[in-house]
C-alpha cells in the first residue's frame, strides 16, 4: 500500500507540485532557524556589545567615598576569575584597573588628560573591541611587564593628528610607553578616549594610585546573563571577600535586547508557520481536490471489497507520502542553508544538533500531513459505493 | 407470469425472494423493485434486459452487496447475506463477486499489472502469489503481452478485457456485468462474451449481465426482463 501510494504522489507530482514547494521550504527554514539559532544569538550577542554590552556584566567592590574603609582596595583574583569562567553560559572573563583620576600624557609642549586602564589578554574578546592598527596587548606584555599601550582611536588623533602613532613613544605620567595598537572605537565611543596598557605593567608603575578593579563577564548570549549573574557571588566567595561586591548587570539593555530578539523570533517563526499552514493547506485542498477526482475508483475499489479502512489508509498513506517528500527535500535544503549561513556568520552547529532538529522537523511535517490528509481521507472512506461509482 | 425465476434440484448460488427497493423523493416514494424473485445456479448466465430506468442496474447493485434493497431476503450458498455488517459485505464481495461496468473504470495513472493488483491487495493475497493470478486473469483475455502498459495507452475494448481480467483475478463465484459491452463495437462485444463463456463453462460459476443488446442476451443461457419492479423469465 505504502509503495502504491507513493507512485500515485509521483505519478501526479504536477498536481502536488506547489504544496511540495510549500512544505519543503518550510522544513527547511524551521531547521535553519532551529539548528543556527544559537549561532546567531552569539553573533547578534557581538554585535551587541558595540552598542550597549547587554551581555556584559560588570563586577567590582563598591569602593566609592566612604565606603573604602569597609572594603578595602582588593584585586580579582586569576582563581576568582578562573571560577567564575567555568560557570556554563560564560564566553570570556577580563580583569581590569582603570585610575581613579585622569591620567596624563605628554608631548612636545602639550598634555593631554585620559582614562588609563590596565587590562589582560581577554579585554578585546570580552568587550567586543578591534584594532584599526597595529596589535592589541598579548600575553608576551603582560607576562615582561611591557611598557607598551594601545590607543583609543579618538586619543590618538587627539594627540597624533595625522601623523602615525604607531611605534612612537608617550611619556605618561613618568613612565615612556610604546604605542603598539590603535583600537577601534565603539558606536557609543566611550573607550575612544581611553588609553591601555598591560595589566601587569600597570600595577607595576601606577601602584599607590586609588583605582578601581572590575572583572568583566560576557555571556554567550542574554539568555544566560541572569543565571550567570546570581553564580557570581558565590564563586568568587569561595576565593576571596564578597563584602561590598556588585554585580551589575545592563537591565535595561537587557530587557530592550529581549523585547527587540523576541519579536525577531516571533515574526520569524510566524513567517515558518505560515508556510507550515499554507503547505497543510495544499494537501488538505489537494487531497479534497483528488478524493473528488476520483470518486468512481473509490467507489470501484469498495466494489472490489475494499474496506472503509483501506480507503483511509490509502489516501492517509498518499498525504504523509506528500508531506514526508516534501520534509526529505525541505531537510536537504536545510542543511544546505546551515551550512551557508554557518559560513556567513562564522559558526556551524554540531552535526547533532542539525540532526536533532531535521528529525523535529521530519516528524512535524509527518503529522501536518496526518492532520491536513485526515478528513479529505476520512471522507473518501465513508462514500457510498454506488454513489460513488456512478459519480460523474 | 412467472415471478420466480429459475428452478433446479442443484443447490442454488443464489436466491432472492421478495425484494423490493423504494426510493424517497422528497415525500414522494419511487418503487423500483417490487417483490422481485430469482435463482440462480452454477454454470449459468443470466441476461436482466428492460426498459431504461426500470431498476436493472440497481438489481445488479443490490446483488453485488453495493445497494441494500428495502425489504426482501438475499441468500448466497445458504447464508443471509443482508445480515452481514459493513465490514462483512466487503469480506463477501473481494471473495463472491467480480464486477464489470459499461464503462471500463480502470484506474488512472497506473498500468495494467496495477489493476489487477488491487482486488488481490484487498483479499489479503501475498505478494509473491500475486504476479502468476494476475498473468493467469490477463491470459484468459489475452492480454498477457500488454501487462505492464499504462491503461490510458489502451483502446476501448482493450480496456474492457482488462476490466474483465481485474473481475476474474480473484477466482469470484459470480460476476455481476453492467452493460459491459455497451461501448464496444459488435466484435469486440462477442470477444467479450466468449471470454464470459469460458468463465461460466466450467460449471461452479454464475455471471448474471444487464443488457440492452438482444444478441448479446441470446448468448445467455437464460433471458429475464425486469418490467414494473418484477423480473420476468422468457
Amino acid at each position: 500500500m505504502l509503495w502504491m501510494s507513493a507512485r500515485q504522489v509521483m505519478r501526479q507530482r504536477r498536481r502536488y507540485l506547489g504544496v511540495l514547494i510549500s512544505i519543503a521550504l518550510g522544513t527547511a527554514g524551521l531547521i535553519v532557524i532551529l539548528s543556527m539559532g544559537r549561532t546567531v544569538k552569539r553573533n547578534l550577542n557581538n554585535d551587541l556589545t558595540l552598542i550597549g554590552g547587554a551581555t556584559i556584566i560588570n563586577v567590582n567592590y563598591d569602593e566609592r567615598p566612604g565606603r573604602a574603609n569597609i572594603a578595602p582596595y582588593r584585586l580579582f583574583s586569576a582563581a576568582s576569575a578562573a571560577a567564575v569562567r567555568s560557570i556554563p553560559g560564560v564566553a570570556s572573563v577580563s580583569v581590569n584597573i582603570t585610575r581613579d583620576h585622569a591620567a596624563r600624557a605628554y608631548l612636545d609642549t602639550n598634555i593631554f588628560e585620559f582614562h588609563l586602564i590596565g587590562v589582560d589578554t581577554s579585554f578585546w574578546e570580552t568587550t567586543g573591541h578591534g584594532l584599526v592598527a597595529g596589535e592589541l596587548l598579548n600575553t608576551r606584555h603582560e607576562k615582561e611587564r611591557q611598557q607598551v599601550c594601545v590607543l583609543g582611536e579618538k586619543l590618538a588623533k587627539k594627540i597624533f593628528k595625522n601623523a602615525s602613532p604607531l611605534g612612537q613613544h608617550l611619556r605618561i605620567e613618568s613612565s615612556m610607553f610604546q604605542i603598539v595598537g590603535i583600537m577601534s572605537k565603539s558606536t557609543s565611543g566611550e573607550m575612544a578616549n581611553h588609553a591601555f596598557v598591560p595589566i601587569t605593567t600597570l600595577q607595576d608603575r601606577f601602584d599607590g594610585i586609588p583605582r578601581t578593579n572590575q572583572m568583566l563577564v560576557r555571556c554567550v548570549s542574554w539568555d544566560d546573563v541572569e543565571q550567570v549573574a546570581a553564580q557570581i557571588p558565590g564563586l568568587i566567595g569561595e576565593h576571596q571577600s564578597v563584602n561590598l561586591l556588585r554585580v551589575l548587570v545592563p537591565v535595561g539593555a537587557l530587557v530592550q535586547v529581549k523585547r527587540i530578539t523576541f519579536w525577531v523570533e516571533m515574526f520569524i517563526y510566524l513567517a515558518i508557520g505560515a508556510t507550515l499552514f499554507l503547505g497543510g493547506y495544499g494537501i488538505w485542498s489537494g487531497m479534497m481536490a483528488a478524493v473528488k477526482a476520483r470518486t468512481r475508483e473509490i467507489g470501484l475499489k469498495k466494489a472490489m471489497g475494499a474496506q472503509d479502512g483501506d480507503i483511509l489508509l490509502q489516501f492517509m498513506t498518499e498525504a504523509l507520502c506528500l508531506s514526508g517528500s516534501a520534509a526529505l527535500i525541505g531537510i536537504v535544503l536545510g542543511i544546505v542553508g546551515v551550512e551557508f549561513a554557518g559560513r556567513s556568520l562564522g559558526g556551524r552547529p554540531p552535526d547533532a544538533v542539525i540532526a536533532k532538529y531535521a528529525l523535529m522537523s521530519f516528524a512535524f511535517s509527518l503529522l501536518l500531513g496526518a492532520v491536513a490528509g485526515f478528513f479529505p481521507s476520512l471522507r473518501a472512506s465513508r462514500m457510498e459505493v454506488v454513489t460513488a461509482i456512478r459519480y460523474e | 407470469m412467472n415471478n420466480n425465476v429459475g428452478s433446479s434440484e442443484r443447490e442454488p448460488l443464489i436466491s432472492i425472494r421478495g425484494m423490493t427497493k423504494v426510493y424517497q423523493n422528497g415525500a414522494e416514494s419511487i418503487q423500483i423493485l417490487n417483490g422481485v424473485e430469482l435463482t440462480v445456479y452454477p454454470g449459468e448466465m443470466i441476461a436482466i434486459m428492460g426498459p431504461s430506468g426500470q431498476g436493472k442496474s440497481t438489481l445488479l447493485f443490490i446483488l453485488g452487496l453495493l445497494h441494500p434493497p428495502t425489504a426482501g431476503s438475499y441468500v448466497v450458498l445458504g447464508q443471509d447475506v443482508l445480515t452481514l455488517d459493513r465490514s462483512a459485505q466487503s469480506k463477501f464481495r473481494r471473495q463472491f463477486a467480480g464486477f464489470v461496468f459499461q464503462s471500463c473504470n480502470l484506474f488512472e495513472h497506473t498500468t495494467v499489472y496495477e489493476n489487477l493488483e488491487y482486488p488481490l491487495i484487498y483479499a489479503g493475497v501475498e505478494r509473491k502469489r500475486r504476479p502468476k493470478m494476475i498473468h493467469e486473469a490477463l491470459g484468459k483475455v489475452n492480454m498477457g503481452h500488454r501487462i505492464h502498459q499504462p491503461t490510458n495507452r489502451l483502446s476501448g475494448g482493450e480496456q474492457q478485457r482488462v476490466s474483465i481480467a481485474r473481475a476474474l483475478v480473484n477466482r469470484p463465484q459470480v460476476i455481476f456485468a453492467d452493460e459491459p459491452t455497451g461501448q464496444l463495437d459488435r466484435n469486440h462485444g462477442r470477444l467479450v462474451m466468449d471470454h464470459f463463456h469460458e468463465f461460466v463453462s466450467g460449471g461452479d460459476t454464475a455471471m448474471i449481465l444487464v443488457t440492452h443488446d438482444p444478441e448479446i442476451a441470446a448468448r445467455c443461457t437464460r433471458t429475464c426482463e425486469l418490467r414494473d419492479g418484477l423480473l420476468i423469465s422468457d
